[in-house]
């Protein structure tokens, strides 16, 4: 009916859970382990707690600015060419994300899904399935998130669950002995896994009513995400040995494998699982698919993002197969990964935060 | 010409070319007065007007009426024209009309038009009354409890169920017509102070926006005013029961019901009011929040079940406990096709005992269901063509379409399956997963009306409480806002317990 | 129009191509259990595993069942347990899948070498396809007749195999304790000693019974069943078992339905410990003596009746202590896992000279028995 694109309060919410929550969670306690042994929720936590005030500074940089979306802002504030250069280094953060996340999946599903299947086809049929939804706006986008998330909530609550019959809470144990010297590693572990919420940047404009509550959606969202990690985390502690779980590389999915449960139809869940997950990070792609579109169109002052999104099919897919093993995925994918989201997640907020601060010094 | 001329004889003229090899109307030449005479012509459409009544109560009466009978000289044909508008004829619906357009129309409608000598305006005489049946139950929405009554062919039948419903001034009925041979008529149901404007002009929009030849029914109406023609699903729900329509308006919604058709068509149609059915309302809430939850899992399962056996059974076996998996290879050692071409052909044997069976009615029907069903189904896995269980997989999916409330909403499911039947075919739970992702992108995309047409479920009117409506049905007492994504104007329905 | 052709090409070029992991359900064998022992023959080259595979024979089942053997066994060779697998499918007619595995079977042999089992829990542990909650079974004699044996065996209609069937739906049993591949890697990560259920023919039944001690991979002894009960009591894994004592020289039978015992550590610098066993059970089986018609009817009786159960009990578990301790030092009893937890600091004291300090260790046992029913009759 009308064109402008609307999103509500609550599709806030929804999607930044299901775009944060992805690919990670499988991994995470994994790498957890690696540098804080059984203590990583408390990184989790530390983390989780530390976006809010970047979260607080994306609140309050629409809110001054209402009516612009972020890209009119941007241009404001830093002025055209070094605007360029941010939305460059964004595209670059973006495009790897999609890289990363379609490649994991493609790796997770050869693996247990489908032993002899190409992992082009693998990749290739991703893209394709989410490009459909990824030329449309920002809307249909949060609308789409807020759709999936009950998928990722059940995802969430079934691994969950599932574990406790047989968990053993005693391994937390003990509670008090925490290599302080590791939590900057381990923060950043923790940090990589909470990548995805800069899709509010380009959401929280278009929030028609309750305006005011954003920020108050955006923490909660933040604290649903951080209970999940920690949960998984917990019950993954809880059933595998500090040892065995840095040896894991998916410890979820080795947990889900591990569950007997009582009764006779439920016997191997790692198929559901991975099929559910498949779904979970469908909802994380999109999202970050949609990004890398848009903020290359505003690069190249386009109108649509929906033939970029076109090009961007092959780029993805090159770029997701160019790695050869896990270990050099981690190192072509991940890596830069870590340090371009670090850039787009902490750094840009704030330095958007300084100059408008300095403007506003100057102004007066 | 646009408008009748004073000239009796030539707009007869005119009529006669234009109703030229129109059997079916019917020109009735009187002639009323003893010294001054004056000619009056009825023109109408022999069945489609009631005769009796034409004759009853207005040649008959212009016969008879003395004073009519009597027409001074000095009397101006304006005067006598209008005496005979006021006087003479006995009829609830009576107009003047000068455009000749819109008196085809009438007539064409089954209206009496009497062209009187020397006046350039016509009377028409609301003298509609076409072959109808009566109203019967619903054929498609039977319920256990709740009214019986559906909606027939006739628009003005249809209207007075509604309104029999809704007696409200509020509640609005506007005509329009479309079609441009066929000048169909069609309603606009709305409650004026629940109705979102936006989504009122929007509809009328659309309806002006129409233009076709003919519209003889309401479901080439649906399409040509629905936001996405490609898609598999419906956009705009539509019901034979008036009792559907009259909770649609209650709850903000627009009803469009179309001449000759038994279908009233309602405006948005989302995925949370497609799984209703208009018997959840009327059963106890426990009971129908059951039924509702079993409706997803049956629409989940019209288009996904025999895509997941062939995953399953081709390629993770793993997935299936060990005793099971045991006993279905067994049963499938015979079978000399993949699962994908076993799927597929149930699945078109299905599709085709279903198409001759609805196209066939009666006694004749349900033999063609039971031979197909029992005998070949057996004969078929005696054979050893098909497993046993993939029988059981056809039979649970056809089951499953029928269960979900909207025909529509099946059949755009049944169309999908096949798709997903290759998709497993091709890569496995994978391929299901892909197309389940492409599925929900589809409905994320689709909206009815500007409404997107997964609400509730996607954010619009879950602060309203629309869930309470969806996966679970609340008791009544708990219901008592409108849902909210139709936007109402009026959102209350009864006094709440909060807010 | 486009589009769709797009589509249609997509589409056709993946079936044509496509389908890569497509086997039909009936063009699978599923194993069950499988055995694995050394090598011995002269021409194997590097064909280190003799291993035997049993599965069902599917044409034996269902309504119209073709043929009459039920389970088939099948030999092969190879460096590992997929090798093997791998080199059986030229002489059977459909790939072996692997995700149904229940039991493995390791032979004596194949255990007492660390490098052997090291090489194949990792195996079995990195593989995608198997089940994690495969049931180890070690047996002191060979796999091979282990697995053939079980063909004979008689009571052999169970579709998964009868030494699942024993180690699943007996867990309620004291004999023996049912571990999984995850529960041994558990055990050997924290502990380092696990213990694997024994499992043998005796005649022509298999039967299982005691374990054998595993430590750092390696098979260093047996236990027997009364020992397993010992530690399975210590390590709270019994849900109900009957425990034998004697009473005024006749015979008393107790179903201990709730057994739970808690570690203490009384001193931490010569490492007591002191263990508190609780059960609750019921009287099984009483013989009176002659000319006793009134039953069992006073408290004193009663908690005499206990106070046997008691020594006896403790006389078992302060047994079994004594042979991990002097005979395998072997922390079957998860005794460092306990101390990681709850005194991580004496843990950092004793870490590096675990085995030493196990040895020399003072473990205290104290047993508490309620008896709550009698039964139907006094």
């Amino acid at each position: 009916m009308n064109k402008d694109p609307k999103v509500s309060n609550i599709q806030i919410r929804g999607l930044i859970v299901s775009t944060v929550i992805g690919v990670g969670v499988l991994s995470l306690p994994n790498t957890l382990t690696m540098t804080m042994g059984n203590k990583g929720w408390v990184t989790i936590i530390l983390a989780g707690i530390l976006i809010i005030p970047i979260l607080y500074i994306i609140n309050y940089i629409f809110k001054i600015n209402p009516g612009k979306d972020f890209f009119q802002i941007g241009e404001e504030t830093f002025g055209k060419i070094i605007f360029k250069i941010i939305l460059i280094i964004m595209m670059a953060y973006f495009i790897d994300f999609c890289a990363y996340v379609v490649r994991s999946l493609g790796e997770l599903v050869e693996a247990f899904l489908l032993p002899t299947t190409p992992i082009e086809v693998i990749v290739l049929s991703f893209i394709l399935a989410t490009s459909y939804l990824a030329t449309h706006e920002i809307d249909v986008i949060t609308r789409g998130g807020y759709f999936l998330y009950p998928i990722i909530l059940l995802f969430a609550g079934i691994v969950i669950l599932i574990s406790i019959p047989e968990a053993d809470f005693s391994n937390l144990l003990p509670l008090n002995n925490i290599d302080y010297s590791q939590i900057p590693r381990g923060l950043l572990d923790s940090f990589v896994s909470f990548a995805g919420f800069e899709m509010i940047l380009f959401a929280l404009p278009y929030v028609e009513n309750g305006k005011d509550s954003t920020f108050k959606s955006s923490v909660y969202a933040m604290a649903m995400i951080t209970a999940i990690y920690v949960l998984t985390y917990v019950v993954c502690i809880a059933h595998f040995s500090v040892e065995q779980l840095g040896r894991q590389l998916f410890p979820v999915l080795q947990l889900v494998k591990q569950v007997d449960l009582p009764g006779f139809f439920l016997e191997n869940l790692d198929g559901l699982i991975m099929a559910l997950w498949v779904l979970v990070v469908a909802s994380t792609f999109i999202p970050a698919y949609f990004a890398a579109g848009k903020v290359i169109s505003k690069i190249f002052n386009l109108k649509s993002h929906k033939y970029i999104i076109l090009i961007l099919i092959p780029i993805i897919y090159f770029l997701a197969l160019y790695p050869r093993d896990i270990l050099q995925i981690n190192k072509i994918l991940l890596k830069p990964f870590n340090i371009l989201g670090l850039m787009t997640g902490v750094i840009l907020p704030l330095l958007f935060l300084i100059v408008i601060l300095i403007k506003k010094k100057v102004k007066k | 010409m646009e408008k009748l001329t004073k000239d009796l004889k030539e707009n007869v003229q005119y009529f006669k070319g234009l109703f030229k090899d129109c059997d079916d109307i019917l020109f009735r030449e009187i002639e009323i007065g003893d010294e001054h005479k004056v000619k009056i012509i009825a023109i109408f459409v022999d069945g489609m007007a009631n005769k009796e009544f034409v004759s009853d109560s207005a040649i008959q009466s212009l016969f008879w009426k003395d004073d009519l009978n009597h027409i001074p000289v000095d009397e101006t044909y304006e005067l006598f024209f209008n005496r005979i508008f006021k006087e003479a004829i006995a009829s609830a619906e009576l107009k003047k009309e000068d455009k000749i357009e819109t008196i085809i129309d009438n007539i064409l409608s089954g209206d009496t038009a009497l062209l009187v000598e020397n006046m350039d305006k016509c009377i028409v005489i609301g003298s509609r009354d076409g072959p109808s049946r009566s109203i019967e139950e619903p054929k498609t929405e039977t319920v256990i409890r709740g009214p019986r009554d559906g909606f027939n062919e006739i628009m003005k039948f249809n209207l007075a169920l509604v309104r029999r419903r809704i007696k409200d001034p509020k509640f609005k009925v506007k005509f329009k017509q479309v079609g441009r041979r066929s000048r169909t008529t069609v309603a606009v149901l709305y409650i004026d102070d629940i109705v979102d404007k936006k989504l009122l002009d929007e509809v009328k929009k659309r309806l002006d926006n129409v233009d076709i030849d003919a519209v003889l029914d309401s479901a080439i109406l649906e399409n040509l005013i629905e936001d996405n023609y490609l898609s598999p699903f419906p956009q705009v729900e539509n019901t034979e029961r008036p009792d559907s329509v009259a909770a649609a308006l209650y709850e903000g919604r627009v009803g469009l019901i179309v001449d000759n058709s038994p279908f009233a068509l309602i405006v948005p149609a989302t995925m949370g009011t497609l799984i209703q059915s208009s018997e959840d309302y009327y059963e106890r809430w426990s009971q129908t929040t059951i039924i509702r939850i079993i409706r997803i899992i049956a629409m989940f399962l019209s288009f996904t079940a025999p895509a997941l056996y062939i995953a399953i059974t081709a390629y993770h076996p793993g997935l299936l406990p060990t005793k099971l998996i045991y006993f279905l290879a067994a049963s499938r050692i015979n079978v000399p096709f993949p699962s994908v071409v076993e799927a597929i052909l149930m699945e078109l044997t299905m599709e085709l005992l279903r198409e001759a069976g609805t196209r066939v009615s009666g006694p004749i029907g349900s033999t063609i269901g039971i031979v197909g069903g029992l005998i070949i189904g057996q004969a078929a896995v005696d054979a050893g063509i098909v497993s046993p269980l993939m029988i059981i997989i056809v039979a649970v999916t056809t089951i499953s379409t029928f269960a979900i409330p909207s025909y529509e909403m099946a059949t755009g499911f049944r169309t999908v399956r096949f798709t997903f039947i290759a998709l497993a075919g091709v890569l496995g739970l994978y391929g299901v997963v892909l197309g389940i992702i492409v599925l929900l992108s589809h409905f994320i995309i689709l909206s009815s009306f500007g409404i997107p047409f997964t609400s509730p479920f996607s954010g619009l009117g879950i602060e309203e409480g629309d869930l309470k409506d969806t996966l679970v049905k609340a008791p009544i007492q708990r219901l008592w806002l409108r849902p909210g994504f139709t936007n109402p104007k009026n959102k209350r329905r009864m006094r709440g317990h909060k807010k | 129009m486009k589009k769709a052709l797009l589509f249609l090409i997509i589409f056709s070029i993946l079936f044509t191509t496509g389908c890569w992991d497509m086997v039909e359900i009936n063009e699978r064998i599923y194993p069950y259990a499988v055995g694995i022992d050394v090598n011995n023959a002269e021409s194997s080259e590097g064909d280190s595993y003799m291993v035997t595979f049993s599965y069902p024979n599917i044409f034996s089942m269902g309504e119209n069942a073709t043929q009459e053997e039920t389970i088939y066994a099948v030999l092969s060779t190879g460096s590992s347990l997929f090798d093997a697998a791998q080199n059986l499918t030229s002489n059977l007619q459909y790939p072996i899948y692997n995700k149904h595995l229940k039991v493995l079977v390791l032979s004596d042999a194949v255990a007492r070498n660390p490098k052997n089992v090291l090489g194949i829990i990792d195996g079995l542990n990195r593989d995608y396809v198997i089940n994690k909650m495969i049931q180890l079974v070690v047996t002191p004699k060979t796999a091979e007749e282990l697995i053939f044996g079980k063909l004979k065996a008689k009571r052999q209609r169970t579709t998964e195999g009868v030494l699942y069937s024993i180690l699943i739906n007996r867990q309620n049993t004291s004999m023996f304790t049912p571990k999984t591949l995850a529960n041994f890697i558990d055990d050997m990560d924290r502990t380092g000693v696990s213990t694997l259920p024994m499992a043998s023919m005796v005649e022509d039944y298999v039967d299982i019974a005691g374990a054998g001690i595993f430590k750092n991979y390696q098979l260093i002894g047996y236990i027997d069943a009364k020992e397993n009960e010992g530690i399975a009591m210590l390590n709270n894994r019994i849900r109900a078992t009957g425990i034998d004592a004697t009473y005024n020289g006749t015979d008393l039978s107790i179903l201990a339905t709730n057994i739970k015992t808690k570690k203490k550590l009384i001193d931490a610098e010569n490492l007591k410990v002191e263990f508190l066993v609780k059960i609750e059970g019921q009287v099984h089986e009483f013989t009176l003596p002659q000319g006793n018609y009134t039953g069992i009817d006073t408290e004193e009786m009663l908690h005499d009746m206990e106070e046997a159960v008691e020594n006896e009990v403790k006389m078992n578990i302060v047994n079994t202590l004594e042979i991990l301790q002097k005979e395998y030092q072997a922390d079957a009893i998860y005794l460092s896992d306990y101390l990681e937890k709850y005194h991580p600091n004496v843990w950092k004291q004793v870490k590096d000279n675990w085995d030493e300090v196990f040895l020399e260790a003072e473990l205290e046992v104290d047993v508490e028995v309620v008896i709550e029913r009698r039964g139907l009759t006094k």
